[in-house]
């Protein structure tokens, strides 16, 4: 026998793949005789030729048979699962409930993400769009500041071939008019590339030309139709600050939500040229500058070009140039951090809910399989393999999942308005093609995450015992509920914890002395007539008995403005090499203290009636007397610019910014910059305050808009992202909360269905009502204690990262997870006790009589 | 009414002509001889395994032989039904064939105009 014939591997191989093992045995032998016979007689290539020739026609025959069972033995898992699910509804209930939630908690979390991921990638240029932005290190820190002087853009376009384009910009509030219409609009001045780089469209005009002549304007449809009704806006005039006039040579669509630049108009830059404005500045840091790249330059090799730039016009600066992608300016934060934690934690979120959900199944269908054993063994003993087996129950778990997907797109469907408004972004839900594989894909995740261990499980049975009913729960399968029970109680103990924190830190930001008092300030802008008849407004405002006062500032105290560099001012004393950092510059009034309510620490204020307090005078915070090592400040001279003086009065210190920040030193000076009115009101009777106010305004100067902000209102505004994370983990909280019980509930019922009789016999011999309670309930009492423990430290640990971001924060304090484990321990009793008790009160004659 | 496909007749047909135990080899090899058609395995497999199941086929493991590697083989042979059916269908074939020619004969042409 040397040259045994040997036939193609391939062949067999696939054979098996295809043909069950009872159908391949007789059927491989009769085609390995005629082979054999083929190979001696003729060649092996012959052989080998038939070989194939016979297995290629022989498959379809054999597949559409195969195919056939398949599709029986389909048929009658599809039944199975139908019948199973309308037997036990309840349980059934649990299970698609839980898992509907689920996914619909994934879907809506995975819509918000892709929203925010795809903010301004509408660009058709988004990837070689950057922002240049600044990095200065100071006093051990690093500063990160968007703004650039405004001769940097001109300058990088002219020096590198890799930039096609460059675009300043800024944003600033102006008053427009049109004959009678008067608003207020936010106007974005810009480079004549700017509409070349950004893709935002427009109906009329061309991106080249729109912005050429200086005085032109390129508006929004929405205000076309504001102040162009029914008209064609294209060459009429729009009056700005009540004094300068703008044609307008282009309509834009308005800008969509998903973009970081937000504007109603534009105007070109070289507008400031012509009021005598020095464009080619390198000691402003007033500009956003964007540049494009072009198409495949490495941005690295550009950033590293231009990184030093600064310095070589302002030596003493210590800043650095980087690009930043404009894609990643939604998400990321230059200094670590920004939206994309929140994407993660919320990720994180969704995940645990599905994964919550997918244990319930798991518990509910290991916990029941006694059910299922029956029907294993006699498929067992019919020939059913363990593949089949699994597979079965896999598939069933996926059956499961798709219900759950359809129960979850309809509360999808009912929750999305409330979840847009909670994410303050318009979300909707397209059956695009991409989103129905996503749709599949999770389903089967979720089908097959939930599915896999039952499978296991149930394949596991051995066909005797199971059909002899003699199936006992095994050790170690009851101890890995247990761990899923416990896993599941942990994760929702940590959400509440997180939820108890967040809740408290943002109660916290709100109720914080701020060092002022913040209630009743109303805040109005300053705008065109108003600078030079400010003290008639005044006069005429302090007439009606509900304003109290009113001040001036440069801004309003919920966010710091200006700040000058720590080599940028220098006083009395001042020593070589200290670690003063810079310092924060505000304008004020004199009646600043008064209406705000800060109390001074040492000194005076500056007061009207002193004449050299609005031209040689400071005061100064007492973060600043520290940081410039000054133990008696009073007299000392303090130098900036032009701007010289004495420091007059310390202020106690006041929160000039959010709490996510230290009380930094402050620096004020007397009627510097002052566009921001604050007006004290009485809190009686607001309305009418606000509408005197707006009335005044109207009589004084007709062409100007009333704008208005309650300063509380802005102060809140500061934690809207903390506040809207708040509400997005109440939410969670509460499903993953709802879920978990489900499934306790689930396993409850279980288990007191279980010991019917056992409960029976304990209460024939005596025992009570809550006796009978508390030996149900324990075992669940010791898990959500265990999930406690697990919960804590890990909790703990998130919280404690989470509140690095804020340089005030609340006590960690131990009672919120007392709360949260007492919480989670009461809720899962209460889901519990319904169970015990229609045990504990069942009549032990029933639960008997077949004995 | 169960008709059976020609297929199927010439399979049983087959069985019941071969002298020796019908196995897939030689019943393929003597449908060969007769239709000229190479007949694949997998379709013969799988019609042989239909008839079976519908009772007119049944089978049987022969000893095993030495040339078969030790292997048992699996012979096919006729059930009563199964001949039953063969009768049927050869009366029905029988009735449906009877004064067939072509060409046509004069005889039936004149009778149908």
């Amino acid at each position: 026998m040397k040259d045994k014939p040997t036939s193609p591997r391939l062949a067999w191989w696939l054979f098996r793949k295809f043909i069950p093992l009872n159908e391949r045995r007789y059927l491989q032998q009769a085609m390995l005789e005629v082979f054999e016979d083929l190979y001696t007689r003729k060649s092996k290539k012959a052989a080998w030729f038939w070989f194939w020739g016979q297995f290629l026609r022989s498959l379809p025959a054999l597949l559409s048979n195969s195919l056939y069972w398949s599709g029986q033995m389909f048929k009658n898992y599809m039944r199975i699962t139908f019948r199973n699910l309308k037997k036990h509804k309840f349980y059934s209930f649990i299970n698609i409930t839980g898992l509907a939630i689920g996914i619909a908690c994934c879907l809506i979390i995975f819509l918000w993400v892709q929203n925010e991921l795809g903010y301004d990638r509408f660009h058709k240029n988004a990837g070689e769009l950057y922002r240049i932005v600044q990095e200065s290190p100071q006093g051990g820190k690093v500063f990160h500041i968007t703004v650039t002087p405004s001769a940097l853009g001109p300058l990088l376009k002219e020096r590198y071939p890799e930039i096609v384009h460059f675009a300043r910009h800024t944003l600033t509030r102006l008053d427009m008019g049109r004959e009678e219409i008067h608003f207020r609009e936010s106007v974005a001045l810009v480079d004549g590339s700017f509409l070349q780089m950004f893709s935002f469209p427009l109906l009329e005009g061309t991106p080249q030309a729109a912005l050429e002549d200086p005085y032109s304007i390129v508006i929004s449809e929405e205000m076309k139709e504001k102040y162009f009704a029914g008209e064609d806006p294209l060459g009429k005039t729009l009056r700005v600050s009540e004094n300068v006039d703008l044609n307008v040579t282009g309509v834009m669509e308005d800008i969509p939500k998903d973009s970081h630049l937000q504007f109603d108009c534009l105007v070109p830059f070289k507008l400031l040229g012509e009021s005598g404005f020095d464009m080619n500045d390198w000691g402003n840091n007033n500009w956003w500058t964007y540049i494009q790249l072009t198409e495949g330059a490495s941005y690295q090799e550009v950033e590293a070009k231009i990184s030093g730039i600064i310095q070589e016009h302002v030596p003493k600066s210590s800043s650095v140039l980087h690009l930043q992608p404009v894609v990643r300016i939604h998400l990321y934060a230059l200094d670590g951090g920004g939206l994309i934690t929140y994407i993660y934690i919320f990720s994180g979120m969704a995940i645990f809910i599905l994964l919550i959900a997918c244990i319930n199944y798991m518990n509910l269908s290991t916990a029941r399989s006694a059910n299922r054993a029956r029907e294993v063994g006699i498929r067992q003993v019919v020939g059913a393999n363990r593949i089949q087996l699994i597979k079965q129950f896999m598939g069933e778990s996926v059956y499961y999942a798709f219900f759950a997907l359809i129960i979850g797109l309809t509360i999808l469907h009912l929750l999305l308005p409330t979840f847009s408004q909670l994410a303050g972004r318009p979300l909707s839900m397209d059956y695009s093609i991409s989103m129905i594989l996503v749709l599949i894909g999770l389903t089967l995740f979720t089908g097959i995450l939930a599915g896999v261990y039952p499978a296991f499980v149930l394949s596991s049975f051995q066909a005797i015992g199971a059909l002899k009913g003699a199936l006992k729960s095994k050790g170690g399968r009851v101890l890995f509920r247990r761990i899923l029970v416990v896993t599941q109680f942990s994760l929702s103990i940590f959400l509440i914890i997180g939820t108890l924190f967040v809740f408290r830190q943002i109660n916290f930001m709100l109720n914080r002395e701020l060092g002022y008092n913040k209630e009743n300030i109303v805040c109005v802008p300053m705008r065109g007539q108003l600078y030079r008849n400010y003290q008639v407004f005044k006069s005429r405002l302090l007439e009606n008995p509900s304003i109290i006062s009113m001040a001036r500032a440069n801004t309003t105290p919920d966010i710091k403005q200006s700040s000058i560099a720590d080599y940028g001012i220098t006083w009395d004393g001042r020593e070589e090499g200290d670690n003063f950092s810079g310092i924060n510059i505000m304008g004020v009034d004199a009646d600043y203290l008064k209406t705000l309510q800060i109390e001074m620490a040492e000194g005076r204020f500056f007061s009207e009636q002193i004449q050299t307090d609005s031209t040689d005078s400071w005061v100064i915070n007492e973060a600043a007397a520290e940081a410039m090592g000054l133990k008696s400040p009073l007299g000392i001279g303090v130098y900036w610019d032009e701007y010289k003086g004495k420091i007059i009065g310390v202020i106690k210190d006041f929160h000039f910014s959010s709490l996510h920040e230290e009380i930094e030193p402050l620096l004020m000076r007397m009627n510097w910059g002052v566009d921001n009115i604050l007006v004290r009101i009485r809190s009686d009777n607001i309305p009418a305050t606000i509408g005197f106010m707006q009335k005044t305004l109207k009589d004084l100067f007709p062409h100007s808009a009333f704008e208005y902000e309650f300063l509380d209102a802005r102060i809140e505004n500061l934690y809207r992202t903390e506040q809207r994370m708040e509400k997005i983990l109440t939410f969670s909280t509460i499903i993953a909360i709802f879920i978990s019980c489900l499934g306790l509930l689930g396993l409850a019922s279980f288990t007191a269905e279980q010991r019917t009789k056992e409960i029976g016999i304990r209460k024939v011999l005596g025992s009570t009502v809550a006796g009978v309670v508390f030996l149900l309930s324990k075992e669940f009492i010791k898990w959500v204690l265990l999930a406690n423990l697990i919960a804590w430290p890990v909790a703990y640990l998130a919280v404690h990262n989470w509140l690095e971001n804020f340089a005030f924060r609340t006590r960690i304090g131990w009672e919120i997870f007392l709360l949260s484990g007492c919480l989670a321990l009461v809720i899962s009793l209460l889901t519990v006790c319904y169970q015990s008790v229609k045990a504990a009160l069942a009549n032990p004659i029933d639960s008997l009589r077949y004995e | 009414m169960v008709i059976l496909t020609k297929q199927e007749e010439l399979f049983m047909l087959t069985i019941f002509r071969l002298q020796e135990p019908a196995y897939l080899v030689n019943i393929r090899n003597y449908l060969f001889e007769q239709t000229r058609k190479d007949w694949a395995f997998g379709s013969l497999y799988i019609t042989l395994d239909k008839l079976r199941k519908k009772g007119f086929v049944e089978t049987y493991t022969g000893k095993p032989k030495h040339t078969q590697g030790g292997k048992a083989i699996q012979y096919y042979r006729l059930t009563e039904k199964g001949l039953r059916m063969l009768a049927e269908a050869k009366r029905i074939h029988d009735v449906m064939w009877k004064g067939f020619s072509f060409p046509l004969s004069k005889k039936i042409s004149a009778n149908e105009r």
